[in-house]
Order: structure tokens, then C-alpha cells, then sequence
């Protein structure tokens, strides 16, 4: 192996190098991955899969593949398709909605029992039903899914608000509503939305209204931070393949005394909009592949977030089920109300009736896009545990 | 732990190259491969490693006694060695399949053992057979130490995906090898060859092949899509299967190993005989010298022959498989290379029109034959097979339009390098200048090209499925 040193062998020398630099950057991650996984009860596959997750490089890797399936011209790209006007997405397939609308039902109903209001917000999907963008060939059901879960609903008598259906009444343009390369939608669109269901909301119960000025976009502040978020469908397929978002940065005109919780966490915030909601510390991580600027808007996701109004609000308390979409709803919808607990049936594990029983809100909203929608009663939908 | 793996290419294959090469002395290095192989195995098997360590254990004392013993002791121990291999096989390969075919022949209701299949069983076991024969036929000299032996058998570049290397061909070379840098070199450029034929095509190749798959289980085939999907599948296994091997040829001419080659552009044979003269020949060598000869080969009378074809094709048809499809596959394969063998076909055909013919329908076989393998049942392969005839019936939304514009880079460039092509053109274009250093840094620029694009896969986490699960 003496001669290894020779341009006749360089391309060996360039793979030991390859191997000898990747090698010592892995180390780290490959032991603390390794350890999580066995520490979680894990097999290899969690520590594979894990390692592979923090790939020494993997922004760049990720970002050279994107390019390379951007100049073949490929529209799927890791489970992910490019629509026609360049934005990505996932798909659902075609799904049986029976289970978890009866497990909703049972839900309303019982809280019918303890005489408490119940509204089911269907929020938006990517993919627009009307107009969906999609490569030929390649199908959706989101949107047909929630239409027959909705259905079921109605047919029980649970009160439902389609955001689509005001979507489509007010004319608006769907796709500006949601990040390119993200399937959630916009800080604007969530303040949109805060505004339409508490308007519903004080519809079906006037004692409930709440100032809708509060969540008005004419009494916010917008700075608008360009290039700055890699959606989640963007750290699958890479910035060369879809390019990086801007994002909206909104702060509201009027005072605002809030108090931010995060039992889990013993995380406690207090003070104005922008010292509890906002969490500007997330615009500034640079490892793009772990961390979303999105998460500017109430630092992430937990099992039970409180948020209590403490100029009041409408005196109100609510109960709100729901998941990621709301990072940008929780901000805005919470200034109408005295008090809004925010429970991710995903990451909270606790017993939800009793819960219920426990802090007697004034009503319970689920908050979920027809992306949420499965076809048992997974987690988001077990009501009952 | 595949060869296709962040983790084999960023921290195990590093730390075997910089052990291996710290170490000095055959005997040192053998034990570092050895316990490298091991843990290799139990990395994705925990438990089956110590089926491994039985394997290794036993094949060892029947190779000692086959060894110590004439006359009819010696065969005795031999019979013992082939019921224990092929048992271990049988129990974990085909043992549900067949309480599946007694309980449906027989009315009877016995519960299959649902034992998961030890990944790589097939290649393993046979390798151990390979060197208790070659001791008892004394091809080879008995291996008196039990690592030795080990490492033959547990050797990770071919454990999970072969090439099945007979005792006999490296028997020497675990005594005594050498590696010097052209060799290393060639070695990382195989095994760079094998890792983007693996990640770029196969994987890629496999999406339209799994869809197609997938809607023929499902009833809902265009002929488009079956076509599409047939092609794929044609071209990615043996991207796959092929890209393995070079892989595994590759890590072994890092350590000094030199293998037999398993693949030689299949798809350019003219005649089925010669398909399977070029693909996965360790395996076809393995019939061909522990069956096929043994039995007495072609050198007997047309009703033996029949015999002796449709038994290795028979077992071939098993060794893929535990399921009907796999042996009517290895049965389709019989009858046509008997055919061969007894018309004379394509020899006899004297135009080149007619050789031109028979190699294209000679590809349309093979073609149609991966749709049985690769199907997800006999139904579903009947269903496409008769999709590709015409008799396709689409679903609401058909795919093929999407995945062929998906895929069509991939297909052309399979095909292209499913072909001496552009090896014989870039062979042409540096003969003589191997040296200069223009040639030096353009041959490893490009090979580290598809060392990044391939990891750049793999990064991405996109599909990488691993098809030898039934071997």
C-alpha cells in the first residue's frame, strides 16, 4: 500500500478522505443517537434512523438533491409533489371517515351531557378541492374526506364551521394563504382564521362574542422576514428544489398583557403579545433541518398550553383541541377570552373528560385540518382515554 | 445493516478500512473481519447471530469429522451436514409454506410458526454446504481454524446479498492475501459503481415497479402501467441485485479478497440459457457444481437431462422464494432452457434477423418473468401479465402517464447501462492513458460525483428498499 500516494490512485484517496472526514463528524451524532435510541427502549432501526436525521451535512445534502431532481424535472420528490404553481404538498388517500366522526360525535354528546358548547372547526388543507394543482394522474382525498366526515357530523347534529366554505364565500386565493414549502398556512391566514371562528363562535353563542377588533389585521404591525423559513415539505426536498418562505412577523397596535403557560415545561411567560407569543430566538437558529421559523409564534408545540387574557378578555374560558395549524391561530384567537387551554391530543396524555369536568370551560372547539383526518381512531381523535 | 446505509458508509465501513489497516498479521486481521461480520449480522439481527455462530460451529466439526474419517463415516457426516443446512433453511424458509400447502391439500388446521426469515439465509447456508462438500470431495483442505472458517462464512460484503462464494475459490486467500493500491483502488471504485447502480437507479427505478405492483394486487392495471412497471422492475433488480454485488466485490478488494464476478450484462443474452450464464452465476455455478454435475450433467440421456434441468430449476425456483410463484418462475425457466437444449434453438437459427428475434423474445421472457417474481401473489402477476396484453383495466386516476415522466431518465439511463457500452467506449477512450493526470482526476471526479449524488439520496431518507428479504 506504499504506492497508495499517487494521482494514478486519487480516486481512492479521495474516497479514504471522504470516509476519514464523514467518519469523525459522525461520531458524535452516531453515539448520542445510538444512546437516545437505546435509552427509548429502541432497536437499531431508531438509532439508523435517528443518525440518519442529523447526517453530518444533511442541509447540504439534501439542498444538492434537490437540485438534481429540479433539473430532471421531477414533480415527486420524497412523498412530496410540486404542484402546478410550484408549491408542495403531501397527499391522503381516500380514507373511511366512519370511525372517527362516531368517536367525535360521542365526544359532542357528551359534552352535550354537562350542557357545554361544542364546535368542530374544519380548518384548510393545502390542496385545493376546486382547483387542485395536482400532476396528472396523482390524487387527493383530503378535502372528499372531509366532506363526508363533515357529513356524518351534520347528519348528528354537531355543529360544524367549514373554513373552507368562507374561504370560498370570500373569494379568497388559496394558495397565497399557505408557505410554498410548508403544508401549514400563513401567520396571516391564522389571524384570518382566529377572526372567523370567533365570529362563529359568537354566533352560535352571543354570550361567547368576543372584540373581533382584536383580531383584526388593520391593528397589526407586519414585518415580513424574507427567506427566512424551510417548510417541512422544504427540508425533505431542499431550498434548491423549492426555494425558502418569507414570514410574517405580526404584532398587534393595542395593548396586550398576557399570561403563557406550559405546565409540562413549568414554563411561565407574562407580559405584552410579543414577550409571551412570540419567541424571536427561532428566527435566528441556523440548523434549518431541526428548527422551523414558524415556531416564532408560541415557540412550538406542547400537550397543554394555557393562555389567560389578563386584561380579561370577553371573561370567557375555552377549551381548544388542536395541532400545528394553530401555532398561528393560538397568538390571536386567545386576545378575545379571558382564558384558553390549548391540548395537542398527540403530545398530552391525560384523561380529557375529566379535564373537561375539571376547569369547565365555556365551550370545547376541535380545530383540525382534513390532513388530521385517519381512518381509526388514532390519537387525535381518542377522545375517550 | 445494509450495504446502503448512512450508517455502514459513515461509521462501520470507516472503522473496519482504519482497524483492518492499523492492524498487522494476517491472523489479527482475519479476527477484526470476523467480529466486524458479526456485528455487522446482529446489527439489524441480534438474535440470529448465534444461528450464525451454530452455523459456524457446526459446519466446523462436520469439516473436522468429514475430514478425519473414510470410507462410510465420511459420507455419513457429509449426509449430516446437508440435513443441517438445509434443515436451518427449511425451518426458518420454508417451514410455513409448507404447513400452508399441507393445511390447504389436507383440510388439516395446523398453525404456521411465523418464525421471521434470518436475512441472508440462503447465501449463508449455502456457502457452508459449498465447504463441507469441497472437504468431502477434497476440492479443498479442511480449515482447522474455526475463525478461518468464520469469516468464510460469515464475511459481511457478500452475507446479505451474496455473491455465494464457493470454499474453494478463497480457501487460500483467507490464508494468505495482499492488497496492493491498484487493487484498492479498483475496489473502491466497484464498490462506488455498485452503491450509486443501487441508490440512483434501483431505488429510483422501484417506485413505478412498486405502484404497478401494488394495482395489480388491486386489480386495477392500465396496460401502460404494467408495462412501465414490468420495465422498471426488470431494471431495477437487477441494478440492485448487480449494484450488491459490485458492492460486495468491491469491500472485498479492499481487504484484499477477490471474487468471482456475478453479473455480466444480462440483458444483452441472446437465448435464455445464456441469461442465466451471466446473471447471478455464483448462484447457477453453485447448482451447476453441487447438483446439476453431480447428477451427471448433460452427459446423459434426454430423459435424465430432463431430469437433471428441471431439478435445478426446481431448486432454483425455491431457493428464491417460499411461495408457488417463485417455483412456477424457476419451472418457466426449466422448460425453456430444455427447450434450448434439445432444438438447439437459437444456434440453429441461421439469420440475423432470426437471432435479432429470439434475443428480443428472450427479453420479453425474462421481462415477463420478474412480474411473477416481483408480484405480490399469483393473481397478481396473472392480472398483470394479462394487463400487458391488452387485458388492463385502469382505476379512476391512472399513474403511468405521471411515473413514466417521473421515471423516464431513469429507464433510459438503465438501459443504457444495462449494456458494455459505455464501459467498452471510456475503456477505448483511456486505454493507454491511465496515467495522465487528466485521465486521474476526471476518473475520480466522476466516481465521487456518484458518491455524493448517491449520498445525497440516502440523506434525503427517500425510498430505499431492500429485496432479498425472501432469499
Amino acid at each position: 500500500m506504499k504506492k497508495l500516494f499517487s494521482l494514478r490512485n486519487l480516486t481512492a484517496l479521495c474516497f479514504l478522505l471522504f470516509l476519514a472526514v464523514f467518519f469523525l463528524l459522525s461520531l458524535k451524532p452516531f453515539l448520542r443517537e445510538s444512546y437516545y435510541a437505546i435509552r427509548a427502549g429502541g432497536d437499531t432501526a431508531l438509532a439508523e434512523s435517528r443518525f440518519n436525521d442529523f447526517l453530518p451535512g444533511k442541509e447540504g445534502w439534501v439542498t444538492l438533491n434537490g437540485g438534481v431532481q429540479r433539473l430532471l424535472g421531477r414533480r415527486e420528490v420524497n412523498q412530496r409533489y410540486r404542484l402546478e404553481n410550484g408549491q408542495m404538498t403531501y397527499i391522503i388517500p381516500e380514507l373511511d371517515m366512519e370511525p372517527i366522526a362516531q368517536n367525535t360525535v360521542d365526544f359532542a354528546r357528551a359534552l352535550e351531557e354537562r350542557d357545554i358548547p361544542f364546535l368542530y372547526v374544519n380548518l384548510l388543507f393545502k390542496v385545493d378541492e376546486q382547483d387542485k394543482q395536482l400532476p396528472p394522474g396523482v390524487e387527493d382525498f383530503s378535502n372528499e374526506n372531509a366532506d363526508r366526515f363533515l357529513a356524518i357530523l351534520r347528519r348528528e347534529g354537531v355543529d360544524c364551521l367549514d373554513l373552507r366554505e368562507l374561504e370560498r364565500a370570500e373569494g379568497l386565493d388559496h394558495y397565497s394563504l399557505f408557505f410554498p414549502s410548508d403544508h401549514h398556512w400563513t401567520p396571516e391566514t391564522g389571524l384570518w382564521a382566529s377572526a372567523r371562528i370567533a365570529a362563529a363562535l359568537a354566533e352560535r353563542e352571543p354570550s361567547l362574542a368576543a372584540d373581533l377588533s382584536l383580531m383584526d389585521p388593520a391593528n397589526y404591525d407586519r414585518d415580513v422576514r424574507e427567506g427566512i423559513f424551510l417548510g417541512s415539505h422544504g427540508r425533505r426536498v431542499g431550498e434548491w428544489y423549492i426555494g425558502a418562505d418569507d414570514l410574517s412577523i405580526l404584532t398587534p397596535r393595542f395593548e396586550t398583557r398576557l399570561r403563557f403557560s406550559v405546565p409540562e415545561l413549568e414554563l411561565v411567560r407574562e407580559g405584552s403579545f410579543a414577550e409571551t407569543m412570540l419567541f424571536p430566538e427561532k428566527l435566528e437558529q441556523t440548523d434549518r433541518m431541526h428548527s422551523a421559523a414558524y415556531d416564532v409564534y408560541t415557540g412550538g408545540e406542547y400537550g397543554l398550553l394555557r393562555v389567560e387574557n389578563l386584561l380579561g378578555g370577553n371573561g370567557k374560558r375555552l377549551l381548544v383541541l388542536q395541532d400545528s395549524f394553530s401555532l398561528v391561530i393560538i397568538p390571536f384567537f386567545s386576545l378575545g377570552y379571558e382564558r384558553v387551554d390549548y391540548l395537542d391530543l398527540r403530545l398530552w396524555d391525560g384523561d380529557l373528560l375529566a379535564y373537561v369536568d375539571e376547569t369547565q370551560p365555556d365551550a370545547v372547539l376541535v380545530l383540525y385540518n382534513p390532513g388530521a383526518l385517519e381512518d381509526n381512531n388514532t390519537v387525535m381523535f381518542d377522545f375517550f382515554r | 445493516m445494509l450495504f446502503s446505509s448512512s450508517i455502514f458508509l459513515f461509521i462501520f465501513l470507516p472503522a473496519v478500512l482504519l482497524g483492518y489497516y492499523l492492524l498487522r498479521g494476517q491472523r489479527a486481521r482475519n479476527l477484526l473481519l470476523l467480529g466486524a461480520s458479526l456485528l455487522f449480522y446482529a446489527w439489524g439481527e441480534p438474535v440470529y447471530v448465534f444461528l450464525m455462530l451454530f452455523s459456524i460451529c457446526a459446519n466446523y466439526l462436520l469439516g473436522r469429522g468429514i475430514d478425519a474419517r473414510r470410507g462410510g463415516g465420511r459420507k455419513t457426516l457429509l449426509i449430516l451436514a446437508v440435513v443441517l443446512n438445509l434443515g436451518l433453511l427449511f425451518v426458518f424458509k420454508y417451514l410455513d409454506f409448507t404447513i400452508e400447502n399441507l393445511n390447504a391439500l389436507l383440510g388439516l388446521q395446523i398453525p404456521p410458526v411465523e418464525l421471521s426469515l434470518p436475512i441472508g439465509i440462503s447465501f449463508f447456508t449455502f456457502q457452508a454446504l459449498s465447504y463441507c462438500i469441497d472437504v468431502y470431495r477434497g476440492t479443498a483442505e479442511v480449515q482447522r481454524n474455526i475463525l478461518d472458517l468464520g469469516l468464510y462464512i460469515s464475511f459481511f460484503p457478500q452475507l446479505i446479498a451474496g455473491p455465494i462464494v464457493r470454499y474453494n475459490s478463497v480457501a487460500e486467500q483467507i490464508r494468505r492475501r495482499t492488497v496492493d493500491a491498484e487493487g484498492f483502488q479498483q475496489g473502491v471504485m466497484r464498490f462506488i459503481l455498485g452503491f450509486a447502480k443501487k441508490i440512483l437507479l434501483a431505488n429510483n427505478l422501484s417506485v413505478a415497479a412498486e405502484r404497478a405492483f401494488t394495482l395489480a394486487g388491486a386489480g386495477e392495471l392500465s396496460t401502460a402501467m404494467a408495462w412501465l412497471g414490468s420495465l422498471s422492475y426488470s431494471l431495477q433488480i437487477y441494478f440492485d441485485f448487480s449494484g450488491y454485488s459490485d458492492m460486495a466485490i468491491g469491500l472485498g478488494r479492499m481487504f484484499g479478497f477477490r471474487f468471482e464476478e456475478n453479473f455480466n450484462y444480462p440483458y444483452i443474452s441472446r437465448s435464455v440459457s445464456e441469461f442465466w450464464k451471466r446473471w447471478h452465476i455464483s448462484l447457477g455455478r453453485w447448482f451447476r457444481d453441487y447438483i446439476y454435475f453431480p447428477l451427471g450433467g448433460s452427459r446423459v440421456g434426454k430423459g435424465k437431462l430432463l431430469r437433471n434441468l428441471f431439478a435445478v430449476w426446481l431448486f432454483t425456483g425455491i431457493w428464491h422464494g417460499a411461495a408457488w410463484q417463485f417455483i412456477v418462475w424457476g419451472l418457466m425457466y426449466g422448460v425453456l432452457v430444455a427447450f434450448e437444449k434439445l432444438s438447439g434453438i437459437p444456434g440453429r437459427l441461421r439469420t440475423k434477423a432470426g437471432k435479432g428475434l429470439y434475443a428480443t423474445l428472450t427479453l420479453l421472457i425474462v421481462n415477463a418473468g420478474w412480474v411473477l417474481f416481483g408480484a405480490q401473489s399469483f393473481d397478481a402477476a396473472l392480472c398483470q401479465l394479462g394487463a400487458m396484453l391488452g387485458l388492463g383495466a385502469a382505476g379512476a386516476a391512472d399513474p403511468a402517464r405521471f411515473l413514466f415522466s417521473e421515471s423516464w431518465v431513469f429507464l433510459v439511463a438503465g438501459a443504457v447501462l444495462a449494456t458494455p457500452l459505455i464501459p467498452r467506449a471510456l475503456r477505448k477512450l483511456t486505454a493507454g492513458r491511465e496515467d495522465r493526470p487528466l485521465v486521474a482526476v476526471g476518473r475520480a471526479a466522476l466516481y465521487l460525483l456518484l458518491l455524493a449524488l448517491s449520498v445525497s439520496f440516502l440523506a434525503m431518507g427517500s425510498h430505499n428498499p431492500f429485496i432479498y428479504f425472501t432469499f
